[in-house]
């Protein structure tokens, strides 16, 4: 599937985004998938290159869902105690 | 960060507001990250829209990409 992010036609893409949005809620195995195949880069480089609306509204959709992700894997690694040693750190993080 | 930057003047709300959401995912970490000064402008903008969603999620942004930086400490207090 993001393969498929490489094609350049725009409502293509738009519904690619959509598939991958509803593969990754709530599935961290479905995540960690799609990390390892390169799916924040093409995000990204999608979110750089186009201006049609719904394309940019569903890509951004699949980023805000994926940091919450990093954050909990690092939380998982690191444990709570360590990051509570962090002074002044700020982290705010919108849940899915 | 450059990437969700370049669509928070969107005239679609819903775009602006995935962006913000995404930031302040991420702005935790972009505290040593430099070039944010175009960024940094874009929040402080928000910071004066109608919607008390945006105006939040700019402030929570902007209170991470100041935490410990000095540099983007004096460009938001220059904007």
């Amino acid at each position: 599937m993001v393969a498929l992010l490489q094609r350049n036609n725009v409502k293509f893409l738009a519904i690619v985004t959509d598939c991958l949005q509803i593969l990754a809620y709530g599935n961290q195995e479905s995540k960690l998938i799609i990390l390892a195949s390169q799916g924040p880069i093409e995000l990204v480089r999608i979110m750089r290159s186009y201006d049609y609306e719904k394309l940019l509204w569903t890509t951004s959709r699949v980023l805000k869902g994926w940091f919450c992700t990093l954050f909990d894997a690092i939380i998982s690694y690191f444990g709570e105690t360590e990051l509570k040693k962090k002074k002044n750190s700020s982290i705010i993080c919108v849940q899915q | 960060m450059q990437a969700l930057a370049m669509h928070l003047g969107h005239q679609s709300q819903r775009l602006v507001q995935n962006c913000l959401w995404t930031l302040r995912n991420l702005s935790d970490a972009g505290t040593k990250v430099d070039g944010l000064e175009g960024l940094l402008q874009s929040l402080v903008q928000l910071l004066s829209s109608t919607d008390v969603n945006v105006v939040t999620c700019a402030a929570g942004v902007l209170s991470n990409l100041t935490c410990n930086n000095q540099r983007n400490k004096v460009t938001v207090c220059q904007v």
